[in-house]
């Protein structure tokens, strides 16, 4: 039972990863892009980001780095949901300290399990 | 054999001998035949001389004849001189002549053997001449004696006895012996007178008075007494008598005289001139006929010595013609042939090369120089051959041949000139390093050190040249050592970098532009990917919870879900299409269908459209306005336009925030439609602005909104198929304006 943060500015997809989770009982807050997204990551205490690279405004990378730089939300389990599937930006995104690095189309078998583990204990 | 091959043919045998002896030989005919002519004129001088010699020796002869001609004619004047009075001198000059005479005769009989004879004769009669006129001094001698001595001597003898006679008596005894005595002087003046003309008469008279006196004397003495008187009368008498007795020796001395003269002197002298005279005629005769046979023998001699001289001097002439000409006549030909060659004639043809003397040596030499002549000229002239092939390379090569020796350039090539901007001369007379950009003089000229010291350097070098009017050409010099006139040196091409450069930056360009291209494909490819993934995850996830949680699942919930499959199916739909429609864009297969439309009708629809896909996308809240002039409508391609349209419109709404407007204009122009899309988006920066139809091209500040780059391409490209023109006004934060103008077609 999580609190998980959801950054994505596709409405379709941010929608059926919002059902998802709650389907698997974590609660989630719904965030439109970069700048939404790091303002609700301020906003509650989270379990779990989950977060698009490419959006309008601040993406992804951004999103983290100003996570990071804060010491509020910088422990929180950082995972990158991507349709890039270049090996430099997986491997990038790791770099940076995110825990994960999801490629959409990602399936909901592993999506659990991933999320599983970085929440257990939540 | 005619003269003229003679001729030749002694040259020819001439030829054999060297020249140096040849001039000998004509010297030797010379003087041969000057000492033959000399000869010739000597016996000519000898038979003059002869001839002289011999009318000389006439001459003298008749001389010498006429002298003792002379001479025996003054003998004979002489001795008749003497004859007439008996004179000492008379008779020693003529003794004199006579013997100068006999002995004169007798060297000319022995001069002249040819008058021996007659000058024997003469001398002879000379002889003869001389003794009897000795003989007649003689008897002159014997006359004067006997007649000093007898009668003369006798006579004062008497006459002085007749004078004592004459003292002793007296009277008519004195006057007797007076008278005696004057008969005696009678006689002896008659004797006197005979004495010096013996004539008769005078010897008669003589006697007759001797023959008184002795009468006279006879009686006196008769009468006279014995004694003194007597004796004296009688030795008178006595002396009388001798003196009658020497008349009668006289007479007879005179007798003999006469005859002596007559016959001795005479005839001798008569001979002597006889032969004399003959010998002088003879002389003469000889001495004419002489003369005649020696002017007919000279006439002979000068005939005989003309020709010989003629031939002499024909045949020295000849020679020496013959000589002169053996030197003269190839010498011209040489000549000829060498004046031929320094016209440049190489082909003239050198004849007598074959000939044996110096001449045919030295037209050997000259067939040789001209051999090695035309040789040279040959090799000469494919030597300007190969000249003129290595100086059309070198001039026609387009690149720029220079040589550097020291510190300057001895030789540019004409290119030269047009890459540097400098006529030749000055190129030459500069330092090559005043040529060079500064910043690259430095480099240029340490490499040519090393270059020229043999250390290894370098052969490709990039500086810039600097050109008269200031500004500077990139060139690259291709540099190797080499020697020029015994000296090291640099042999440069220098080619303009400039083209290169520029076919470098273009060729850079190009990659920069296909490495771009590359990337904007990679990232078309990426970002295609990434926009089939978006809708392929929509999917997947819709899918992947209607199968897991569809009991959990509300049907408004699976109805969501179920549309959510639906616009990520058409969003894909979309994008195909797209990528299709560039791949025809690209390929040029894109069909016009022009078709007339009714303008506000369509952008109605067009717009509908637009906002139906954006709404999909979250943009649904967006608004365009639409301004359409009534009367605007056109013949177009509706799939083309709605294209075109379509894709200005999603990107203003796309690049546009919530609150900007986007409004489309459409307004009729002469003979076309203008159709204007403005929004007040995020604008373009300049930078992309010319690349903006680019395909694929994504403008820089527009990297993190999904787009594929494809839709201005296509629209360019189906504005461009209309016969059209598209433009675009916009700087970032203000907004873009993009002008699109067709043709109303019709």
């Amino acid at each position: 039972m999580a609190n998980i943060l959801v950054v994505e500015d596709e409405t379709d997809i941010r929608n059926n990863l919002a059902r998802f989770l709650r389907l698997e009982g974590h609660s989630v807050v719904e965030a439109v892009d970069g700048i939404d997204g790091l303002a609700k990551a301020q906003s509650a205490p989270l379990d779990l980001i989950l977060c698009d690279i490419s959006m309008p405004g601040l993406n992804g990378y951004a999103v983290l780095e100003k996570l990071q730089a804060s010491p509020q939300t910088c422990d929180i389990p950082f995972v990158f949901v991507s349709a890039s599937v270049e090996p430099g930006k997986q491997a990038r995104g790791v770099e940076m300290g995110a825990k994960a690095y999801v490629t959409k189309p990602f399936n909901l078998v592993a999506m659990r399990e991933l999320i599983n583990r970085l929440t257990q204990g939540a | 054999m005619n003269f003229s091959a003679a001729s030749w043919r002694a040259v020819a045998s001439l030829r054999r001998i060297p020249i140096r002896l040849r001039f000998y030989l004509l010297a030797g005919v010379n003087v041969a035949m000057v000492a033959l002519l000399l000869v010739l004129f000597s016996r000519y001088e000898a038979a003059q001389e002869n001839l002289q010699d011999s009318q000389t020796r006439m001459q003298q002869l008749d001389l010498t004849l006429r002298t003792l001609q002379s001479d025996g004619n003054r003998l004979q004047a002489l001795i008749r001189q003497y004859i007439d009075r008996p004179e000492p001198g008379a008779q020693e000059a003529a003794t004199r002549l006579g013997k100068s005479l006999y002995d004169r005769v007798g060297e000319s009989a022995m001069a002249h053997a040819d008058l021996r004879g007659p000058l024997q004769s003469a001398q002879a009669a000379v002889s003869v001449l001389v003794s009897s006129f000795d003989h007649l001094v003689t008897l002159n001698t014997r006359i004067q004696t006997s007649y000093e001595s007898g009668i003369l001597n006798t006579g004062r003898d008497a006459s002085s006895r007749f004078a004592r006679l004459s003292e002793s008596l007296t009277g008519s005894q004195k006057a007797q012996i007076a008278k005696t005595y004057e008969v005696f002087v009678e006689a002896l003046l008659s004797l006197n007178a005979f004495y010096f003309h013996p004539d008769t008469a005078n010897a008669d008279q003589a006697r007759n008075s001797l023959e008184r006196v002795e009468a006279s004397l006879n009686l006196l003495s008769a009468a006279a007494p014995a004694g003194a008187q007597r004796d004296a009368l009688l030795a008178l008498t006595a002396r009388a008598r001798d003196i009658d007795t020497s008349l009668t020796r006289l007479e007879q001395l005179l007798l003999e005289r006469s005859g002596m003269m007559r016959v001795d002197v005479g005839v001798s002298a008569e001979r002597l001139t006889a032969i004399s005279d003959t010998l002088l005629a003879d002389n003469q005769r000889r001495q004419a006929t002489l003369r005649e046979q020696h002017l007919a023998e000279r006439r002979g001699v000068i005939v005989i010595l003309l020709v010989l001289a003629v031939l002499v001097a024909g045949l020295g002439l000849y020679s020496s013609w013959l000589i002169a000409r053996s030197v003269q006549q190839p010498l011209v030909e040489l000549m000829g042939s060498v004046n031929a060659l320094a016209a440049g004639n190489l082909h003239h043809d050198v004849r007598g090369a074959d000939a044996p003397d110096e001449l045919g040596t030295l037209a050997q030499t000259l067939q040789t120089l001209k051999t090695g002549a035309l040789a040279r000229q040959q090799a000469e002239a494919a030597m300007r051959l190969s000249e003129e092939h290595y100086r059309n390379v070198v001039d026609n090569i387009p690149e720029t041949i220079v040589i550097v020796r020291g510190d300057r350039m001895i030789f540019a090539n004409p290119r030269a000139t047009e890459l540097t901007g400098l006529p030749t001369p000055e190129l030459l007379s500069r330092p090559f390093l005043s040529l060079i950009h500064p910043d690259d003089a430095a480099m240029v000229a340490e490499r040519h050190r090393r270059r020229m010291s043999g250390e290894p350097v370098e052969r490709y070098t990039q500086f810039r040249l600097l050109r008269p009017g200031g500004d500077f050409l990139w060139v690259e010099s291709s540099a190797v050592a080499v020697t020029w006139d015994d000296q090291p040196a640099t042999l440069a091409f220098l080619g303009d970098l400039t083209e290169r450069r520029r076919a470098e930056e273009s060729v850079r360009a190009a990659l920069e532009q296909q490495k771009e291209l590359n990337e904007l494909r990679s990232r078309f490819i990426a970002m295609a990917s990434h926009e089939f993934r978006t809708p392929l995850s929509t999917i997947l996830s819709s899918a992947e919870l209607l199968r897991d949680y569809d009991d959990k699942l509300p049907a408004a919930e699976k109805r969501d879900i179920l549309r959510g499959i639906e616009n990520g199916v058409q969003r894909m739909a979309s994008l195909l299409n797209d990528v299709l429609t560039v791949g025809r864009v690209e390929s040029g297969k894109i069909e016009f269908h022009p078709a007339r439309l009714t303008l506000k009708t369509f952008c109605q629809s067009v717009i509908a459209e637009v906002m139906r896909s954006e709404s999909r996308q979250g943009r649904g809240d967006r608004q365009v306005n639409l301004h359409v002039e009534e009367t605007a409508a056109a013949v177009l391609d509706e799939q083309l336009l709605r294209h075109v349209l379509g894709n200005l419109l999603s990107n203003a709404i796309k690049y546009s925030p919530p609150q900007g407007g986007v409004q489309l204009t459409v307004s009729a122009l002469a003979g076309g439609i203008e159709f204007t899309v403005a929004d007040g988006g995020i604008g373009i920066p300049d930078e992309d602005l010319p690349h903006l139809f680019d395909t694929f091209h994504r403008g820089r500040n527009a990297r993190n909104v999904p787009g594929t780059g494809l839709g201005l391409a296509i629209a360019k490209k189906a504005v461009e198929i209309h016969g059209g023109t598209i433009a675009v006004d916009s700087s970032v934060g203000k907004g873009t304006r993009v002008t699109v103008t067709l043709p109303a077609g019709g």
